[in-house]
């Protein structure tokens, strides 16, 4: 089973692989979260709320459902 | 010597590339700001002169991509591929931040495939050397076959370079980017045909937004709709797939352009973020934010309110002492002055609302604030950015809604509009205060907290539950097809551009005057005619009647009670008496009526309205509450004012929309009538229903 961003804990570092929601895939393609990229969270805010994500030198905040569309490795 | 045809630039780039200082550095103070046919989008123009050359700059909106999401996004798509329009720039300005030159490399990929000339202004350079950037700048502008320069628009270097390169480009329009052939649909010739485009790409560009597109009226979308059927067209494949690609020839053009040392990548920015997006300290330090804007907007406003107040104060005294006392004179002073007092006082609260928020949105800090707070606001369907118009509520709803506008998800951003009146404002608290002294006494309780202060705060706290309430079931029931998202960048943190801090609140209060003011205007007009003028001849005979009586020694009396009289028998009066059957459930009688009328001007004048009905010698609230407690019922003997009428009537303006001024922003904002008109009826009901219940059960 694929393994999705959302499941991630602080400081753990992994690659994007794919997306699996194409209405979201052209946003994060956008803002430059795109496949190959290296991924770290660096905070989750309280109460499971959005993380603070960084990619290619951005950072980003990400809610759940975003996260859950990223596919990882 | 003969000034040329003025030009159209078009200055674009996505969100925090210092777009909005360069605009700011390359217009001076030469800004106008309008809006968009159809949509509540500020469009920003100016004009740039370069020896005797003016062009007009029109600062689009920041966007990631010309796929748009949102309504300002595909205000971007339109511009650019309108010919007809008026903005069709003569060449594009394209600005992006060097320290993250990738994130503006794909929109401007999208925009060389145009055919518009374009000019690349590679800004913030001195934050892309502090991050160890080092980019090969002739290498891309032989790369790209644009020009490319460095520019610093905050320190305003690179600026007259800049100019004099833009001016020498209009005409020469650079090599596409990337115009796969595998990527325009082989049918691209009919589908120009159809969409009147000559541009392959554009009109690739149009045929995934054909829908919302202002560019096409429904019998086009029609036409359109049926090629892409025929064809089987799928918009959404054909944007990744594009972006795809140009992300991969991106990635390949900056590896052999940018260079960055190896250096730790530790930031100052990193390193206050350790802070300020901590779970506990992030959000302490938020909510001390949040608090200093409350008491920003409430206490630096204060001052030059009461000063505009006196001034209109003295002025209309001015008029009414040198000019005849005649029915254009009273227009004037107490229809016309008061009208466009009514929208002037309300210039520094939104000046320092939004002089803050800019200050926090210049600063970078902004998104930190959204990132905490939206778990808590998506909850009842806002957004995180809603806080900002919950906390301004609590000073006035006018600059609070306008605030909303940074709020791209339509339902989110009509939802925190439709709410934010719930939370109380400042005007209702001479409301609130005058009225408290007859729900419970002046005491004390576990001989520290106020009573009448813990009844003040429960109001306050009753409006905030009012508006998460309503905006979870507008949530829970109106479904939209947008999805939500945050998908938030969070920019470096940098000092505060202060010029940019004063452009934006000048823009927002130059919107809120001229267009909101126009519909106050009309209204004060409407209130003044109706509070001033009586059906027949009533209001002449208590005039003649009061001269026969009055005194030297009993003038300021009859004068009072000539007014209270004539207030009664105006039209605004029999309204009152007109509206008694149906307000009388609540507890109110055709006096109440009146004070309801006429603080829908504005809340506070309820407290001059029972002024004037009860003959009260001042607009001092114990002179007033001292009035009223002697009211009593000529029929049952017993006291006006009870616990009961006197919640009701707290508990009615704690949810009633009370407020022409509220209305016309939310007119203007949403670019509906039937939304404000809704918004009130709702309002009123919740209010009607509430007070009822405060009236008939509570006591």
């Amino acid at each position: 089973m694929d393994r999705t961003a959302d499941k991630l804990k602080v400081n753990d570092t992994c690659i994007i692989e794919s997306f699996n929601d194409a209405s979201f895939t052209g946003r994060f393609l956008s803002l430059g979260i795109e496949p190959g990229a290296e991924m770290t969270v660096e905070r989750i805010a309280m109460f499971n709320g959005p993380r603070i994500v960084s990619i290619g030198g951005l950072r980003f905040a990400l809610r759940q459902e975003e996260l859950k569309i990223i596919v990882v490795r | 010597m003969s000034i040329a045809k003025k030009l159209n630039i078009a200055l674009i780039g996505s969100p925090n590339s210092g777009k909005t200082t360069l605009f700011n550095q390359l217009t001076g103070l030469n800004q106008h700001v309008g809006n968009y046919d159809g949509v509540t989008i500020d469009k920003k123009t100016g004009t740039m002169t370069y020896q005797n050359r003016e062009a007009k700059l029109i600062d689009l909106p920041g966007t990631y991509s010309l796929y748009p999401i949102a309504e300002d996004e595909r205000v971007v798509l339109n511009s650019l591929l309108n010919k007809k329009g008026s903005d069709y720039p003569d060449i594009i300005l394209f600005v992006a931040n060097a320290a993250n030159l990738k994130k503006g490399m794909l929109l401007l990929s999208q925009l060389m495939d145009l055919n518009i000339p374009l000019v690349f202004c590679l800004n913030m350079k001195d934050l892309a050397e502090k991050r160890g950037y080092d980019i090969d700048i002739i290498g891309l502008q032989e790369k790209l076959q644009i020009p490319v320069l460095y520019t610093n628009a905050k320190k305003g270097d690179g600026i007259d370079a800049l100019r004099k390169v833009i001016f020498d480009n209009t005409r020469k329009i650079g090599s596409p980017f990337r115009m796969s052939p595998s990527r325009i649909p082989t049918w691209i010739q009919e589908a120009k045909k159809v969409t009147g485009l000559t541009n392959d790409y554009a009109t690739t560009l149009a045929l995934c937004d054909y829908q919302r597109s202002a560019l096409f009226d429904n019998a086009k979308r029609q036409e359109i709709e049926s090629l892409i059927q025929e064809k089987q067209f799928n918009k959404i494949v054909t944007e990744v797939e594009d972006k795809k690609a140009r992300l991969s020839d991106i990635n390949a053009l900056l590896t052999s352009v940018v260079t960055k040392d190896s250096k730790s990548n530790i930031t100052i920015s990193d390193k206050i973020d350790m802070v300020l997006t901590h779970n506990v300290y992030g959000t302490l330090i938020l909510v001390i934010v949040l608090f200093l804007i409350f008491q920003g907007v409430f206490s630096l406003a204060k001052y030059p309110m009461d000063q505009i107040d006196l001034g209109f104060g003295a002025i209309t005294a001015y008029l009414k002492g040198v000019l005849p006392d005649t029915w254009w004179q009273r227009l004037l002073t107490d229809g016309i002055l008061t009208g466009i007092g009514g929208i002037v006082i309300f210039i520094p609260q939104i000046a320092v609302l939004f002089g803050l928020v800019a200050l926090l949105e210049e600063s970078g800090y902004m998104p930190r604030a959204v990132y905490l707070s939206d778990k808590l606001m998506s909850k009842f369907g806002l957004n995180g950015r809603s806080l900002v118009s919950f906390i301004s509520g609590v000073a006035c709803a006018v600059p609070a809604i306008m605030s909303a506008r940074s709020i791209s998800n339509k339902k989110e951003r009509l939802i925190t509009i439709f709410v934010t009146p719930f939370i109380s404002c400042s005007a209702r608290l001479p409301v609130y205060v005058t009225l408290a002294a007859f729900v419970v006494p002046e005491e004390s309780v576990l001989g520290i907290f106020n009573l009448q202060g813990l009844v003040l705060f429960s109001l306050y706290f009753l409006g905030f539950f009012a508006a998460l309430t309503t905006s979870y079931l507008l949530h829970k029931y109106f479904k939209t097809e947008d999805k939500s998202y945050l998908t938030l960048e969070l920019p470096a943190y940098q000092v505060p551009s202060y010029k940019n801090v004063v452009v934006t609140l000048i823009d927002k209060t130059k919107i809120f005057v001229f267009n909101a003011g126009k519909i106050i205007l009309i209204i004060s007009i409407v209130l003044w005619f109706l509070v001033s003028y009586g059906p027949g001849d009533k209001m002449q005979q208590l005039e003649e009647q009061a001269l026969t009586t009055i005194t030297t020694e009993n003038h300021d009396v009859v004068m009072r009670d000539l007014a209270a009289q004539k207030l009664e028998h105006s039209y605004a009066g029999r309204l009152g008496k007109v509206m008694e059957p149906a307000i009388r459930p609540l507890g109110f009688d055709w006096k109440i009526g009146i004070a309801l009328i006429t603080s829908f001007a504005a809340r506070e004048v309820f407290v001059s309205t029972m002024a004037t009905i009860y003959s009260s010698a001042s607009d001092d609230v114990k002179t007033i509450q001292q009035r009223m407690r002697e009211q009593v019922d000529f029929v049952t003997g017993e006291k006006t004012y009870t616990r009961a009428r006197s919640f009701s009537l707290l508990i009615f303006y704690v949810f009633a929309m009370q407020c022409m001024s509220t209305i016309a922003i939310v007119r203007r904002e949403t670019n509906s009538w039937a939304i404000a008109i809704a918004q009130l009826l709702f309002m009123t009901g919740v209010a009607y229903v509430a007070s009822y219940v405060a009236f008939n059960y509570l006591f």
